[in-house]
């Protein structure tokens, strides 16, 4: 557990500054302000939906998902809940169209088709994301709308238990003192600030961890800024309040996160060296292995199976850990099949991210569940079924193309 | 050839239980404490010596 604890406690250091900031922010009024332009384009809760999504969507391409949940979070997600949405509904758009459309085909940056393709044997990840093309938008718009009719059911059947929520919400972030002048120069330089940072992303080549890590620290300025213009005197205690509120937020929501982690961490091979010792392998890779080992060579049975090892080496919570694993078996079934292999290279990866990069492993949502003050476990239930039906048709359709 | 020991088994079955539990929209807490004690109980036992997981400060 002590070794899960180590994966996590970047983020939840992270996660923890970025909430410390957002309450500072709220006290002194200053999110009221940055939130006033985006409550225009936000009438109602579907377009706050869609919003959120495809904000997060568009940053997670240019610099990962991770970042870009500190980012939305912090700035967006106020906007979208004040507009109707619920919490819950803006977690699940944020993970849905971050850590699953977005990190599936990760076009931009390349990261997970690069590796998948080195495991291919493919010299170009290009071979992956354009075969991947129709996979992508099939398991996107299907899972996308699944979750959101499931989401709108919801919302209408506990219509007066969302309606009490959003008023505590807003009447929690609005008790505030007219804002000062110092508050509106505020208000005006943080988008600033978070734009340069998205700048300094693209320029400095930084993405997934080394972006997070400037994220936070950006929000530990800020919170710095915010308590020494607004309390001058009392600055030095106030920060020590948001610090403090900000971890135990943090801690609160990692605390089962660590224990459930540890489990699955046994079956990743980086981390299970690490919890058992030396000699530790993989249980999860060993497990997709000796599946392929004993498949059917057709095309049906070799999508649904590509589907579910990447979906097993997913169970970790690292997406990445199954590329290589997938991207060798796509190279042995689509050889084997004379079929595409970047078609079963994409169909694995699409697999391997959608469960593990991740949303539906309580372990890989729990960032933007703790941005959004959301249970990772409630966050997961939501995914779980539109994930898990979006992937078989994916399958199904990966039969036909392969 | 990959072949599968006792280990992955039980780790299969308890994977499958987080699984299921979590399909039943269920907390997966408890689950995985049994699980994490049951691995190192078997692969410690396999080894003959404790693991790291037992012998944890």
């Amino acid at each position: 557990m002590i070794a899960a604890g180590n994966e996590f406690l970047g983020i939840i250091v992270v996660i923890s500054l970025v909430v410390g900031m957002s309450k500072a922010m709220s006290e002194t009024g200053i999110d009221a302000l940055i939130a006033k332009p985006a409550t225009k384009v936000m009438v109602n809760a579907d377009v706050a939906f869609f919003v959120t999504g495809i904000s997060m969507l568009i940053v997670s391409w240019f610099v990962w998902p991770s970042p870009a949940v500190a980012l939305i979070g912090a700035l967006i997600t106020p906007v979208a809940v004040k507009a109707g949405l619920p919490v819950i509904g803006a977690a699940i758009a944020m993970n849905l169209f971050g850590h699953g459309l977005a990190m599936s085909n990760d076009w931009i940056i390349q990261g997970a088709p690069g590796v998948t393709a080195k495991g291919a044997g493919l010299a170009d990840p290009m071979v992956i994301i354009k075969s991947g093309i129709p996979l992508f938008l099939v398991m996107g718009v299907v899972t996308i709308t699944i979750a959101y009719i499931m989401l709108k059911r919801d919302m209408s059947a506990n219509k007066d238990h969302y309606a009490q929520q959003a008023l505590n919400y807003t009447a929690a972030t609005t008790e505030v003192k007219e804002p000062s002048g110092a508050a509106k120069l505020m208000a005006a330089l943080i988008p600033v600030a978070f734009i340069a940072d998205v700048v300094a992303m693209l320029i400095l080549d930084l993405k997934g961890g080394d972006a997070t890590a400037l994220i936070g620290g950006t929000a530990l300025v800020i919170m710095s800024v915010i308590a020494m213009v607004e309390f001058k005197g009392e600055s030095l205690e106030k920060i020590t309040n948001y610090v403090r509120d900000g971890f135990v937020f943090g801690i609160s929501v990692f605390a089962p996160v660590i224990v459930i982690g540890a489990f699955f961490f046994l079956g990743g091979e980086g981390t299970a060296k690490a919890i058992l010792g030396e000699n530790a392998t993989g249980l999860l890779n060993d497990i997709g292995l000796f599946l392929s080992q004993n498949t059917p060579i057709s095309a049906g049975p070799i999508c649904f199976i590509q589907t579910i090892i990447g979906g097993i080496t997913g169970l970790d919570g690292s997406g990445f850990s199954g590329l290589p694993l997938v991207g060798s078996l796509a190279q042995t079934f689509g050889t084997a099949i004379n079929g595409d292999v970047g078609v079963l290279g994409a169909l694995g990866q699409l697999s391997a991210i959608w469960v593990g990069g991740g949303t539906i492993i309580p372990w890989g949502i729990i960032p933007v569940a703790a941005i959004c003050g959301v249970e990772p476990m409630e966050l997961a239930r939501r995914n779980f079924i539109p994930v898990i039906i979006g992937l078989i048709v994916t399958t199904i359709v990966a039969m036909f193309i392969v | 050839m990959v072949t599968l020991g006792a280990i992955h088994w039980i780790y299969i079955v308890l994977v499958t239980v987080v699984i299921v539990t979590m399909a039943m929209r269920r907390d997966t807490v408890l689950p995985c404490i049994i699980g994490l004690f049951v691995v190192g109980m078997t692969w410690s036992g396999s080894r003959l010596k404790p693991s790291r997981l037992c012998s944890m400060p």
